[in-house]
């Protein structure tokens, strides 16, 4: 059994295991960082996903490298974002920022 | 071939990569005053492009033309008011980067507005949210809770997108296409529960990407923080475009009508709309900042929208295409109108930005006094026949509940409403927030658009009436 016939019969388990391991990660982790990472693995399990089952012909090749480059692109502007948070809030925990940004609001409103 | 049969035969392709270019020159290389006059230019040639397509009648989508002009229309009078604001809102390096991604967020948001190829609409909603994440973060610098909520929309538009490519797969591996058209026709030949998973990916998708309720609230967030001078791209555009899509997705998922699995999706619609009129009305209450107000309200109209279209019949999906037109220009009004009142420091709008606006902006807090009536769906507004079909569609159907909530979500609004004429005519601008900016006059088409469609049509709804028929036709394959 070849290693690509192989992954066509293990594909969709897996799929599904990194898609919601991803997104169960981007939605629910305390840690900032971390959700970008989910976000980035359920990505990876769907652009596979994708190649595994259309085979990956020439067709949809320059689709799928616009969804790479998209992914990439998101990866990096996340990542520029997150360095600013920790700039802004001191530090990427979730809750940390949450307190920060009410914070801010009730000052705001205070001000208003 | 002559210009007008050039225009129609590329109009999609001119609508979607046309601004997607420009954008990406604007950001690379491009000075402000060149900046602003190349999206003008834009904006002249997106209404041109999409009213040809529109009146020309020669779509073979009447949904996607008729999207398509009113996102042009909604686009191009935003960008008219966006060079103005922009330029008291950064400066002269940060302008054309914010008008370049602004104009890759409409590009984008057309293509997927149009596209019949789910892939294509993954690529073109990711391209948009990345651009709308990039457009909220340039506000950072003035306000630190611009990065979470920016850094949430990335983290959305990849998640979503994630899922949303899960579902065309699925659908690829059971049509062995990505054409709705050729997955349509595939799936009612032959139903299998493969076609209906990736129909409730892709739908689920689509739901975060439009900021559906109750995926609303990263939408909200990033509508309270984004530049005011594009802001209308990010609350109204990139949302209605998204969902236009889910629409079209919806679509595929009755290609069997009367099954268990058509009915289940149906009910499972209703049940969102329903929450999203209920959430969006409760939380427009309640919101502190003004462009928050109508992200929140958009969500009701969404709400009361997927009522309609599940209901079914041709009436129900003319009703959600009318709501979510009519929802668009009250939107409109609301956003532009909280630029021409926003404080002078800060990326946000608060509410109290309203106080005293009649006195120093009357045709600005006229125009916004339009669009409060429209949220109430109150008689000789657009948005109450689009409300009224809605209701109608679900009382049909025998969804008694969905009706109420459309009801009581209406009587939400007069509430909203209420809050926003009190402010605008009966209170002082304080001193905190400084007078109103100067600029009003290029926000005008905007708000001269938004009211006039909301009053127009409230008064005889015939021309868009007809148009939402076509498209819910096409849709239905309703004779």
């Amino acid at each position: 059994m070849s290693l690509w016939s192989l992954g066509e019969r293990a594909h969709l388990p897996l799929v599904a295991v990194l898609l919601i391991a991803g997104v169960g990660l981007a939605a629910a982790s305390r840690d900032l960082m971390k959700r970008l990472l989910g976000a980035g693995v359920a990505m990876f399990g769907a652009v596979s996903h994708l190649v595994v089952v259309t085979g990956a012909p020439h067709a949809v090749g320059a689709a799928m490298l616009a969804v790479v480059v998209l992914a990439l692109a998101a990866g990096a502007l996340g990542f520029v974002i997150l360095v600013r948070i920790r700039e802004g809030f001191g530090g990427v925990d979730a809750r940390m920022v949450r307190a920060g940004v009410e914070d801010d609001a009730a000052q705001a409103a205070l001000d208003s | 071939m002559s210009a007008l049969e050039f225009i129609r035969t590329y109009a999609a392709t001119l609508l979607s990569l046309g601004p997607i270019a420009v954008g990406v020159a604007l950001t690379v290389l491009a000075g402000a005053r060149m900046a602003v006059a190349a999206s003008l230019a834009v904006a002249l040639g997106i209404v041109g492009v999409a009213l040809v397509l529109a009146l020309s009648g020669a779509s073979a989508d009447p949904l996607g033309a008729g999207a398509m002009a009113l996102l042009a229309v909604v686009a191009a009078t935003a960008l008219c008011a966006a060079g103005p604001v922009l330029s008291r809102e950064f400066d002269r390096r940060t302008q054309p980067i914010a008008l370049g991604l602004a104009l890759m967020a409409l590009g984008a948001a057309l293509g997927a507005a149009q596209t019949r190829d789910l892939l294509r609409l993954v690529i073109f909603l990711m391209t948009g949210g990345i651009a709308v994440a990039a457009l909220t973060s340039l506000s950072v610098a003035r306000e630190r809770a611009v990065a979470p909520a920016a850094f949430t929309a990335v983290l959305v538009t990849v998640c979503a997108g994630a899922i949303a490519l899960c579902g065309v797969g699925l659908f690829y591996a059971a049509a062995g296409a990505f054409d709705v058209t050729a997955i349509a026709t595939s799936l009612s030949a032959s139903p299998g529960r493969e076609g209906m998973v990736a129909a409730a990916l892709l739908i689920a998708a689509l739901v975060a990407f439009a900021g559906v309720a109750p995926a609303h609230g990263w939408a909200a967030d990033v509508a309270a923080r984004t530049p005011h001078g594009t802001a209308s791209i990010v609350i109204v555009v990139a949302r209605i475009a998204a969902f236009v899509a889910l629409i079209r997705v919806y679509g595929l998922t009755q290609a069997v009508t009367g099954s268990g699995a058509a009915t289940a999706f149906a009910l499972g619609c209703a049940c969102l709309g329903a929450i999203g009129v209920v959430a969006g009305s409760l939380q427009a209450i309640g919101a502190s900042d003004a462009r928050r107000l109508a992200a929140h309200a958009l969500t009701a109209q969404f709400g009361c929208a997927l009522i309609g279209l599940a209901a079914g019949g041709a009436d129900g999906a003319v009703a959600a295409l009318f709501v979510v037109a009519a929802g668009a220009m009250t939107a409109l009004a609301l956003v532009v109108g909280a630029a021409a009142a926003r404080p002078q420091l800060g990326a946000a709008a608060p509410m109290s930005a309203l106080d005293g606006l009649a006195a120093q902006r009357p045709f600005v807090a006229a125009a916004m006094g339009v669009a409060a009536f429209g949220l109430t769906g109150a008689p000789l507004t657009a948005a109450f026949l689009g409300k009224w079909l809605s209701i109608e569609a679900a009382l049909a159907r025998g969804w008694y509940w969905a009706a109420a909530a459309i009801v009581l979500a209406s009587f939400a609004a007069v509430f909203v409403a209420g809050q926003i004429i009190e402010r605008m005519y009966f209170r002082e601008r304080s001193a905190q927030i400084g007078p109103a900016p100067a600029g009003a006059l290029s926000m005008a088409p905007a708000l001269l658009a938004a009211v006039t469609a909301t009053l127009v049509f409230g008064w005889n709804g015939a021309a868009p009436l007809e148009a939402a028929r076509l498209a819910a036709r096409a849709m239905t394959g309703a004779p």
